[in-house]
């Protein structure tokens, strides 16, 4: 298939997959009880129930308010969100609090690579030495780690063993030193701490102060994609150290070195970074639980607080955002993976 | 579904017979993945193979060999065309109906380690046939099978083996048990040697030959490999593209009367230094079957194409002694005759 | 004009008569008998399951009882043994030789079923032993156990190649040990934990790991240990619950989709596409939101629900590849039929690497019901499960780390050891370095 054909194809075909992702958070928000819910509050008046029932097309037969469901997606109406201080549409508080996951998101993420490509590396060319068997061991209980569980005991050493021993700690939660920066208030630009500290404010203290407050939840959430990465990183680059061309560029008198990072890396590179694509998703879930733990103010914690308090529409905008964020991301790695790799258009 | 046998006027010789055979692949593409084209595997064969005969097949890689036997046994369902076997056209019979027919048919593919299902032992892969057909089971279906290995060279120790514990050569040899077991009258067998090394090679052939006559088979034997077709078969069809170019039942390193066949012949490495750089070498590339050439398929590659090739088709025909050549000008060539004959003496001593 | 059967591979010979005298009639009767019940058993399971939910959705009765899932898994495993069983017994008296290894398998099976299900063992035990015996008289057995004996051999001897295979992987072989371990934990539970799981004992609350209490007390004196324990059934059970039924689910999916292709295959792999847009965790969250009751066994059905789309994409890929393997041209050739292919050639070869899939998947099943009941979707406050006990422990994380240290440990421990395992043997089945 043409380069052309596969990417237009490829759009295409994330097409139903919004209708269909649309269809099942339409699906399950109707589920749940009266979907009005999604557009009223504990504070609005009985009496102006009937009007906002008709101004949304919930008065309509069922087909009728499917696409007004989504005409009102379309429009940024997503509901009202009951769960932040005040009431508040549910698109203002995605915007509001998108940065703070997107910041710790990111900042785990780049934890994950660098820490990952290299230790899949060192684990595949010393396969079966003691290095390769660590690496595997803690690789493997990454994936098999709870994160809920590991976020809490990293507070819990990291933080208040250090702190009661007096020496330097890691804060245990929140994205400042709130007695000395109240980030809201003074300094929010973006709405990303560490990128407002450098670009806006030139202060050092504060990038320093956010960077810290990134350490124990990036940790915690960058864990699971570290082990992912690794374990690919791991695998495909012995899958690549098998062919038959390195072999050749091996007894070519081609030196180790040149080999594995000449050669072998690029090659074992492409599946590694379809799964960078793909441990989006997975980020997302972690950061529902790591937000919980440290309370950062981002999404994961809003949806955890939206779920406790059954806010119909908070839990609809945050499945429904993270689906088509989650969408995008794959896209962009099919994209990607058949650009570099002509084979997989041929599937 | 026609089940009613069309009685062609058919020679009691024959046993397998086509006629204007057609197998086209679908090529698909596009941001739809709609049809784009078609691969002209096979395209309008018409031969007849004889009962207890050995019809041998060569061409180069991707000419439809393989395609060509597998459409015959109706593994393939042919885009055009007939098939006869024993005198009844099974084009289009039912799987049900094809069933019975099975029986008297079998066939040894290319790669005999794809060939066995990894996971089933030698027993079970032979017996499949016999208890498909309801022939035999258990006790009896062993018995059976290990007669079949018996006889091509392998024994009771093999039996309960899987396919990775063999050779090359002896799965190759089970794949031929297999084909036997339902003690079949015909046996397609596609490069059956060419996954093994001269010697192994020589022993399947001399085994293959020794089957033939214990159990009077007619195969069709197919093979990239000149010289070991010669030595198998008591007629010749060379393919190009998709087409029978010639059928002879003269020995091809001697009397060739077609372009392509010489080409082939005089490509086969002789150890001879004088015929160093001698050798016809065919030029430029195979066509693509997606789209083959107008006119006759040969002319883009032909030494003697002239206008005519380029337009007209060449029939299959009759040059006399049963010899088939497609080709406008066949018998009206010199390929340096006397040349032809030093070389097939080399390649005979050889 | 009796047909002869060589048999035992010495020169001696039966005759097909010798398959229609009385032991072999009298076992099929046995067999078809058992048949019978298991029709009546499984078909009860099952249309009472069926009748129970139309009932739950009319709103007849409040409340579905729990496990009921597993209650279907079981009748419909009933259901397919039963129908096998009938078809061996016909099969007994034509003189197929396979069917005597396959009763002696359906009746062990049978046995295993029916002894989850105490008011009904006595009745139906006693004929499949019976059966066993009458397999094993001197003139039956002489009809198959050579054969028998002699189809197992590669089979033993390819377990023995894999199990020395496991034995110089320490890592499986921890794995291995650790879930064996945990299931003899949560089988005996009641002989192994000191307290009950939902046991109080005020006075002891906020306690350090002690002698009494060896991994110390919760706040509100539920001892640590105990919990633990207890909650190895909890967990164990709706982990493994939830990959089997997404498994059969799936591959029935998946395979049917590979199979046959087309429209079908389409629309089954938009569906996926759908299911993967979500993370698990988010999407299992949605739908425990939408069934409305938090329970365990609503975690169950969402994430079952969130689980079965990837096992439909791995059968359906692996048979779609399977297919076109020339073993299967080369079955078809010789007459085999569609369903003998799918079933004797295209799953057994299929089902390794959805094994691999599924040991790994147990452990992440496990973390996400962990973490799930962890936000509050689980059960009420007081079970023991591994999830719920971390979240009960996180407010007195400071002062009593060890409320929330040891379930956490637990679930790690057992996530590890099925990722352990599935990863081990992963390389051992893996045919390109097990070719010797
Ligand atoms: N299932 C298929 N789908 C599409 N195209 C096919 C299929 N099978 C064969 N072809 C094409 O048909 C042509 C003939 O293939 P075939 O296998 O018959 O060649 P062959 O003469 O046996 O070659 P070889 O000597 O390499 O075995 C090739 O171009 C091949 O790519
Ligand atoms: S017909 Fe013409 S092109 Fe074809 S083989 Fe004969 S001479 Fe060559
Ligand atoms: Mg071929």
């Amino acid at each position: 298939m043409k380069l052309r054909d596969f990417i237009i194809r490829r759009i295409l075909l994330a097409i139903p997959v919004v209708f269909g992702v649309l269809t099942i958070t339409w699906f399950l928000s109707y589920i749940v009880g009266d979907p009005v819910v999604m557009y009223i509050t504990e504070r609005t008046p009985d009496s102006a129930i009937p009007g906002i029932k008709k101004a949304h097309g919930l008065d309509q037969p069922l087909p009728v308010q499917y696409f007004m469901y989504i005409s009102n997606l379309l429009r940024g109406d997503w509901g009202m969100s009951m769960s932040s201080a005040r009431d508040m549409p549910v698109l203002e508080v995605i915007a509001d609090k998108f940065p703070a996951t997107i910041e710790l998101a990111m900042v785990s993420m780049v934890f994950a690579v660098m820490l990952g490509i290299p230790l899949g590396i060192v684990s595949a060319t010393r396969k079966d030495k003691p290095v390769d068997h660590f690496t595997r061991v803690f690789s493997l209980a990454g994936v098999s780690m709870p994160i809920f569980w590991f976020g809490l005991m990293l507070k819990y050493v990291l933080y208040f063993q250090l702190y009661r021993a007096g020496l330097p700690h890691f804060p245990s939660g929140d994205r400042l030193n709130g007695r000395v920066f109240d980030y809201e208030k003074d300094y929010r630009v973006t709405g990303f701490v560490l990128f407002d500290a450098i670009v806006y404010h030139q202060n050092l203290e504060l990038f320093a102060d956010g960077l810290m407050h990134l350490v124990l939840p990036g940790f915690c959430l960058g864990y699971l994609t570290l082990a992912i990465i690794t374990r690919m990183m791991r695998s495909s680059m012995l899958e690549v150290l098998r062919e038959d061309y390195i072999t050749l560029a091996k007894s070519k008198g081609l030196s180790e070195r040149v080999v594995i990072y000449k050669h072998a890396l690029r090659n074992a590179m492409i599946p590694t970074v379809t799964v960078i694509g793909l441990a989006f998703g997975g980020l997302m879930s972690g950061a529902v639980l790591t937000e919980t733990i440290y309370n950062w103010p981002g999404l994961g914690r809003w949806a955890v607080r939206a779920i406790l308090n059954s806010d119909i529409a908070a839990i609809n905008g945050f499945t429904l955002l993270v689906a088509l964020i989650f969408v995008t991301a794959n896209l962009i790695v099919d994209l990607v993976y058949g650009v570099l790799d002509p084979r997989i258009r041929f599937g | 579904m026609s089940d009613t046998p069309t009685e062609v006027e058919m020679d009691p010789d024959v046993l397998v017979k086509t006629v204007d055979l057609k197998k086209h692949f679908p090529l698909t593409g596009g941001v739809f993945r709609k049809v784009i084209g078609r691969v002209h595997a096979v395209d309008g064969v018409s031969l007849e193979i004889k009962r207890g005969e050995t019809l041998g097949v060569v061409g180069e890689s991707g000419c439809g060999k393989t395609t060509l036997g597998r459409t015959i046994l109706r593994l393939l369902d042919p885009t055009s065309g007939q098939i006869f076997f024993d005198g009844r056209d099974i084009t289009y019979l039912s799987r049900k109906e094809l069933q019975p027919i099975r029986r008297q048919m079998g066939i040894v593919f290319q790669d005999p380690m794809a060939s066995l299902d990894p996971r089933v032992t030698i027993k079970k892969s032979v017996g499949e046939p016999l208890v498909v057909h309801g022939i035999a089971r258990g006790p009896k279906m062993r018995a059976m099978v290990l007669d079949l290995l018996q006889k091509v060279g392998l024994n009771e120790d093999h039996l309960n083996r899987f396919p990775h514990e063999f050779s090359g050569g002896q799965r190759q040899r089970i794949c031929i048990a297999r084909a036997l077991a339902l003690r079949p009258r015909f046996i397609v067998m596609d490069e059956p040697t060419s996954s093994t090394d001269v010697s192994v090679q020589a022993q399947t052939l001399n085994l293959m030959k020794d089957l033939q006559d214990e159990f009077h088979l007619t195969y069709m034997f197919i093979s990239h490999n000149l010289s070991v077709v010669k030595h198998m078969s008591d007629r010749v069809a060379v393919m190009y593209l998709g087409k029978i170019v010639e059928l002879t039942p003269h020995d091809i390193f001697r009397t060739t009367l077609h372009p392509y066949t010489f080409a082939l012949v005089s490509a086969v490495p002789v150890p001879d230094p004088r015929f160093a750089g001698r050798a016809q070498i065919l030029k430029g590339e195979v066509p693509s079957p997606i789209n083959p050439p107008s006119g006759c398929r040969f002319h883009p590659r032909c030494v003697f194409a002239d206008e005519r090739c380029r337009t007209e088709e060449p029939q299959l025909k009759d040059v006399g002694d049963g010899h088939l050549v497609a080709c406008h000008y066949a018998g009206e060539l010199d390929f340096g005759r006397s040349a032809q004959m030093e070389y097939a003496q080399a390649v005979g001593e050889a | 004009m009796s047909e002869l059967v060589e048999t035992g591979f010495e020169e001696r010979v039966i005759s097909v008569e010798e398959f229609r005298k009385a032991p072999v009639r009298f076992l099929r009767a046995i067999m078809v008998l058992l048949s019978m019940a298991g029709l009546v058993f499984g078909g009860t399971l099952v249309l009472g399951y069926l009748v129970m939910s139309v009932m739950g959705v009319l709103g007849v009765v409040a409340e579905m009882p729990a496990y009921v899932s597993g209650y279907v898994l079981h009748g419909l495993f009933v259901l397919f043994l039963a129908y096998v069983m009938l078809r061996i017994g016909d099969l007994l008296v034509i003189g197929d030789t396979q069917a005597f290894s396959w009763t002696l398998y359906a009746n062990v099976l049978y046995i295993l079923v029916f002894l989850l299900v105490p008011e009904l063992t006595v009745y139906v035990i006693p004929p499949c032993v019976l059966a066993l015996l009458v397999l094993f008289l001197p003139g039956v057995r002489r009809l198959w156990w050579a054969e028998f004996k002699e189809d197992m051999k590669p089979r033993l001897k390819e377990m023995r190649y894999s199990l020395y295979l496991v034995g110089k992987s320490p890592l499986v072989v921890a794995g291995i040990a650790i879930i064996v371990g945990f299931t003899l934990v949560a089988l005996f539970a009641a002989d192994i934990a000191p307290y009950g799981p939902e046991q109080r004992i005020w006075e002891d609350s906020y306690q350090a790991p002690n002698p009494k209490h060896i991994w110390g007390t919760d706040d509100v004196g539920g001892d640590i240990f105990s919990r633990i324990v207890w909650g190895a059934q909890v967990d164990l059970r709706i982990s493994v619950q939830i990959v089997v039924v997404a498994l059969v689910l799936g591959t029935l999916i998946g395979a049917a989709s590979g199979y046959y292709g087309g429209k079908l295959d389409e629309l089954v792999m938009r569906i996926t596409d759908v299911f993967f847009a979500f993370p698990g965790l988010i999407l299992a969250m949605a739908i425990v939101m939408a069934l409305g009751e938090r329970s365990l066994d609503n975690i169950s059905i969402a994430l079952m629900v969130t689980w079965w789309p990837s096992y439909a994409r791995l059968v359906r890929g692996q048979v779609l590849s399977e297919r076109e393997k020339l073993y299967v041209e080369a079955a078809r050739s010789v007459g085999a039929s569609d369903s003998r292919i799918l079933l004797f050639h295209i799953v057994p070869n299929t089902i390794q690497p959805l094994i691999v899939q599924a040991t790994m998947d147990i452990g992440g099943v496990l973390l996400t019901a962990a973490g799930l009941s962890y936000i509050g979707f689980g059960p009420k406050a007081g079970v023991a499960e591994w999830g719920l006990m971390i979240s009960r422990g996180q407010d007195y994380l400071l002062i009593c780390p060890w409320i929330s240290l040891y379930p956490g440990l637990a679930i790690l421990l057992t996530a590890l050891a099925f990722n352990l395992v599935g990863d081990g043997i992963r390389d051992i089945m893996d045919p390109k370095l097990r070719r010797r």
